[in-house]
């Protein structure tokens, strides 16, 4: 069963979110700020991180940064899923630190963005 | 009036008037021996040097008497005629200042000539006068002469007077308005060189007036690109060659003598004197500054709004979808109606809020056009893919054609699968079944030329002129799709706009609809904007 770690403070989208993937059959395990999200992430070593971007204490993008600093972190999967359009500064951020999605929530189903994680596991594992 | 007296002048006694008379010139010989003529002639010199509006002295060339004086002179300077005859020049008061009196004189003897251009003369009353005085000497038969003739210029000089301070007080004026203005205002002849330099031109560079006056405006003032920080000066010759109003385009920095970069914005006119011929241009520009931080600080406020709006509509969307994937049981037919009504409404939302955060960008003109080398029929093809449920749907039949010639083109895909996304699906939304869907890319001279016509429902002739408006929607079209956001073809527009392209369209009840694109081929401009387009 593959472990999923979802990162965002708004409870109601959590929720949805948390919902559908247990449903689907993975492992949820949440935090609801990037500095948590950290913690949990050194602690648990998610499969794949959805990471939503405006947070507080730390938002999604410094989150991102350091969790690429540690030898682990650098090879995690993330998809970021967030309702905040990029801008200069994030494109260039995320040419650097490599999440392998950049969804809009607005704009995708859950039935989507759960594609798009299944596509990520799967890459993933055939390069194992 | 004066007389150009010629060499030899007869002394003559006529009913114990002295006079001199001056020869005639050499077209009218006068038979000395015939008094009757020579008395007659007598009389209309007399008469002339009596009746002159200008003032006549003779004096004589040796002693400096004064031999005699006309009316107008007595009358000018307020003495009377024996006050005059037999003094000296300088002995009458009139010629105040006697040593420059005598000193003249004695030019007079060398020179055989003086002239005052201006001189300042009192009457006897006190008044100034300003007279032009000239002086003469000659021989008369084995006598020397000095004539001078004496001009009152007083009036004349008052008005130009008037007329020169008339000029000064505008010219200060006009340098307090120049002074005053709060934009850098310089200007230059048509060689470029400045003539002009306003004090806030001096403060916004940190040069001073002194140092750049008469030089070439490209050693005063250094405009840069922000781009590549490369000099940027072509603006005011474009005005001064091509006699327009140039922009200077946007992201331009001033370099300050200091080093330090302004961004600014502009503008250069060409100068045009009164037969309408350009004779320099001038430029105005100010900081933008503080502008720039509005516009960043709106584009972040439009980005942060838009996450607010989308935050909960993302919820309802969720989980109205898990209800409707039935993952959390069974819905009855109203439930599940009810649940797709909300579903609905909620992606009407998201479409709008999208919609927006376009609209905004592109009022802001902060969004990126990123042109690549794109293969036109490639997008159009992809777009028209996505479609195609719809198409099936409706049994609409689509014609495309493709003018070969056209392989690569620089331009923003995006942009474009916008441009190809929105003229297509309206044209499936407002046809009705088995009605027709054409698609054409030509080239025609330096442009590509996009059509998509169908057998739609046109676009009413009242509501034609209307219907690139932001949120207009027409009312047929209403009727078919309540929801649409009235957005589309306003964004359409000024993407196309914002590329230097052109949009129009013919539509009628009984044909249909056809839209015409035309894009430069010479490709997108590139602009560094902020965001990309949703």
């Amino acid at each position: 069963m593959a472990k999923i770690l979802i990162i965002d403070d708004e409870p109601m989208l959590l929720g949805a979110l948390v919902d559908k993937f247990t449903r689907a059959g993975f492992k949820v395990v949440t935090a609801k700020d990037g500095k948590l999200g950290l913690k949990s992430a050194f602690k648990s070593r998610p499969d794949l991180i959805l990471l939503d971007i405006i947070m507080p204490v730390m938002d999604g993008m410094t989150m991102m940064h350091e969790l690429r600093k540690d030898a682990w972190g650098k090879k995690a999967s993330i998809i970021i899923l967030t309702n905040y359009d990029t801008n200069d500064t994030q494109l260039a951020q995320i040419l650097t630190d490599q999440p392998s999605y950049y969804l809009i929530k607005a704009n995708s189903s859950l039935e989507e963005i759960l594609e798009k994680v299944q596509e990520v596991l799967e890459s993933k594992g055939d390069t194992r | 009036m004066t007389f150009i007296y010629n060499h030899v002048s007869t002394k003559y006694s006529v009913n114990n008037f002295v006079v001199y008379r001056p020869t005639m010139s050499q077209n009218e010989p006068i038979d000395a021996n015939n008094k009757e003529q020579l008395i007659a002639s007598e009389l209309r010199y007399r008469r002339l040097f009596e009746t002159a509006q200008d003032g006549v002295l003779l004096v004589d060339f040796n002693t400096g008497m004064i031999l005699d004086v006309n009316p107008f002179l007595v009358n000018l300077l307020g003495y009377s005629k024996d006050d005059f005859l037999e003094k000296h020049l300088w002995e009458v008061g009139v010629f105040k200042d006697i040593a420059a009196s005598k000193d003249h004189f004695f030019t007079l003897h060398k020179e055989g000539y003086v002239r005052f251009e201006d001189l300042p003369l009192e009457t006897k009353t006190g008044r100034k006068i300003n007279v032009e005085f000239v002086s003469n000497a000659y021989d008369v038969g084995n006598i020397k002469v000095i004539q001078c003739n004496i001009r009152d210029i007083t009036d004349r000089k008052k008005v130009e007077q008037l007329a020169i301070d008339k000029v000064n007080e505008i010219k200060t004026r006009d340098e307090a308005i120049l002074n005053s203005i709060g934009d850098a205002v310089f200007a230059c002849d048509q060689n470029g060189d400045l003539f002009l330099f306003n004090r806030m031109a001096e403060e916004m560079t940190g040069i001073s007036l002194k140092e750049v006056i008469g030089c070439h405006y490209s050693q005063a003032v250094t405009f840069i690109r922000e781009s590549d920080g490369k000099p940027c000066n072509d603006f005011v010759a474009e005005a001064i060659n091509d006699n327009k109003i140039t922009k200077m385009t946007n992201h331009i920095l001033l370099v300050r003598k200091d080093g330090r970069k302004i961004p600014i914005a502009d503008s250069a006119a060409p100068i045009k004197n009164v037969k309408d011929e350009i004779v320099g241009c001038v430029v105005v520009f100010h900081d933008v500054t503080k502008e720039r931080q509005i516009d960043k600080a709106k584009t972040e406020f439009v980005s942060l709004a838009s996450h607010q709006l989308r935050t909960p509509l993302s919820t309802i969307n969720w989980y109205v979808e898990m209800l409707l994937s039935l993952d959390v049981g069974r819905l009855t037919p109203k439930q599940r109606q009810y649940s797709r009504e909300v579903y609905h409404a909620s992606q009407r939302m998201v479409s709008l809020v999208n919609a927006l955060l376009n609209v905004s960008r592109l009022e802001l003109g902060t969004f990126a056009v990123e042109p690549e080398l794109v293969d036109i029929t490639k997008i159009a093809k992809s777009c028209l893919k996505d479609l195609k449920p719809q198409i099936l749907k409706k049994k609409l039949i689509v014609s495309e054609r493709y003018d070969g010639g056209i392989s690569l083109v620089k331009v923003d895909p995006k942009l474009l699968a916008i441009i190809f996304q929105n003229f297509l699906s309206n044209s499936v939304k407002y046809t009705k079944s088995g009605g027709k869907i054409g698609l054409t890319i030509n080239k025609e001279k330096d442009n590509v030329l996009i059509e998509v016509s169908d057998t739609g429902i046109a676009i009413p002739v009242s509501q034609q002129k209307d219907v690139f408006g932001k949120l207009f929607r027409a009312d047929n079209a209403r009727k078919v799709d309540p929801d649409g956001s009235g957005l589309g073809l306003y964004i359409v527009k000024e993407i196309i706009n914002y590329v230097g392209g052109k949009v129009w369209f013919e539509s009628s009840e009984r044909k249909g609809t056809t839209f015409h694109v035309s894009l430069p081929l010479s490709g997108m401009l590139k602009e560094t904007g902020g965001k990309e387009l949703v």
